[in-house]
């Protein structure tokens, strides 16, 4: 914990001491972003609980979740010559159906990196001003976190009236997500960590309703090592004070009040609701879930890529992945249901230079981070495994 | 406070590359100015400096910390909500042991 202040240990571990302290039941706690799989593993924050809690990882990677459905069409979009299709780097690698992005790329697909939505804006400007004729995509995927900045590139688009800019919009929300697993019988889940960064934009009155609903705590929780286990020891907290009483209110406890309020940021709210409307979703692993998308209204519709580029001429042949992605267990992975390692293909077939699946590929994804970082907690788990 | 509290999340942020997606760092702002209708302005993460709208933050100002997520700021950092929250903190000590 090179990088972590003497003072940030120090909270560390008196948050570790607190947690251990009140620990009396055995507590499965669900996190649900990618930002924290990653985080935990590498600090090794399980290691640091009593083994009486155990963490488990939802879908928190938003790479992870894309449709295969979406990932196709911005694979048919890119494969045209008149097209540049900007998107961000972790999607490049993961598989569709029959390839993936960074194979159309290297034949000639012109495909940008992008850091922000933004950027595809300046790109259309740019290929407008040198009059190339080609359209630009946006491929926008991402939780609530990244739809503002996907609203601000539309609005902005719409504003300088540029004729060549759309956008295939793929975006998700956690809320929908959480109710699906909830509602499964044999979730086994007794408290969530809610995505810090997503909740400072949506605020946590949807949170409510679903803790009290199934009876679940939720701690809103950062990133940083003391944050997560601050979010850890106030989900524990409500978990042992509540055991038994059933007239309780089963409550949401921010836990990153330096940067989450209950409302969330009005100004991205307000943008969101007027560029977009929710719509039904497909998620990789989990099926369609009622309500748990975006889509643009219509005084946007101008600017779907989906309905601009809805007769299909792909003008570039594109070779097809060499895997079959069969015994990719990231279904269950995505739901908490298996830890990565608990895959046969986990570390084997399957590792982030030869990923079988998307949570092999994104850096988010809890196969990945498993990949990087388990190896140092849990040396077994790794190449030699013969599990 | 907020300085440590960047230095956490931009080692994170390092570790997923830039192009991560649900993460997203704080860093302070320089400068605002408007460019082509949007309120923009120039941040700095630990000594890098970037591009960064700011229209979702209206009431962020030079010299105060935003949370940054590609290339928006999302949020303003309050440092006095995050000395509140540190306060509850101490009451673990004030915690049941275990029986
Ligand atoms: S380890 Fe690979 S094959 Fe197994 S679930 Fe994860 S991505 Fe799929």
């Amino acid at each position: 914990m090179s990088a972590y202040s003497s003072e940030d240990v120090r909270d560390v571990e008196a948050l570790a001491q607190g947690i251990h302290r009140i620990t009396k039941g055995n507590w499965t706690v669900m996190e649900v972003c990618g930002g924290q799989t990653h985080a935990i593993l590498k600090n090794g924050i399980d290691q640091l609980l009593p083994p009486a809690i155990r963490i488990v990882h939802g879908p928190g990677c938003p790479v992870c979740v894309t449709s295969m459905e979406v990932l196709d069409r911005a694979m048919e979009i890119a494969s045209r010559d008149d097209v540049v299709l900007c998107t961000y780097g972790d999607m490049l690698r993961v598989p569709g159906t029959k390839t993936d992005l960074a194979r159309i790329r290297s034949q000639g697909g012109k495909i940008r990196v992008i850091h922000s939505p933004l950027d595809a804006c300046k790109v259309a400007s740019e290929e407008l001003r040198l009059g190339t004729g080609r359209q630009v995509v946006l491929f926008a995927i991402g939780f609530e976190t990244t739809a503002p900045a996907t609203a601000m590139a539309v609005r902005a688009a719409h504003m300088k009236s540029l004729p060549n800019f759309s956008v295939l919009v793929s975006h998700v929300l956690v809320p929908p997500a959480l109710q699906a697993i909830l509602s499964d019988p044999d979730h086994g889940i007794d408290g969530i960590l809610a995505a810090g960064h997503v909740c400072a934009i949506t605020g946590y009155e949807a949170y409510e309703g679903i803790a009290d609903q199934y009876r679940t705590p939720i701690a809103v929780t950062g990133f940083s090592p003391v944050d997560i286990l601050r979010g850890m020891l106030a989900v524990v907290t409500e978990l042992e004070s509540s055991k038994g009483d059933t007239s309780r209110h089963t409550r949401v406890i921010n836990a990153y009040s330096q940067v989450v309020e209950r409302c969330g940021n009005v100004a991205a709210r307000r943008a969101l609701d007027e560029v977009f409307e929710c719509c039904d979703q497909v998620w990789r692993g989990m099926g369609t879930l009622p309500q748990s998308g975006f889509k643009l209204r219509s005084k946007y519709q101008a600017l779907d890529a989906t309905e601009r580029f809805a007769s299909e001429t792909s003008s570039i042949a594109c070779p097809a992945l060499p895997t079959i992605q069969s015994h990719c267990r990231a279904a269950e992975v995505l739901k908490g249901k298996i830890r990565p390692t608990q895959c046969e293909a986990f570390g084997k077939e399957c590792t982030p230079a030869y990923p079988l699946g998307a949570p092999m590929v994104s850096n988010e994804g809890a196969c990945a981070a498993y990949y990087h970082h388990q190896s140092r907690n849990d040396p077994d788990v790794l190449g030699g495994s013969s599990r | 406070m907020a300085d440590t509290v960047a230095a956490d999340t931009v080692t994170v942020a390092a570790d997923l590359g830039v192009l991560s997606m649900c993460l997203a760092v704080p860093g302070r702002i320089l400068s605002v100015e408007s460019l082509s209708g949007l309120r923009m302005g120039v941040v700095d993460f630990g000594g890098v400096t970037q591009e960064v709208c700011l229209e979702y933050t209206p009431e962020a100002g030079v010299g105060d910390y935003v949370i940054v997520h590609v290339g928006i700021a999302i949020s303003k950092l309050d440092p006095t909500r995050a000395a509140d929250s540190l306060s509850t903190f101490q009451e673990i000590s004030a915690l049941p042991g275990r029986p």
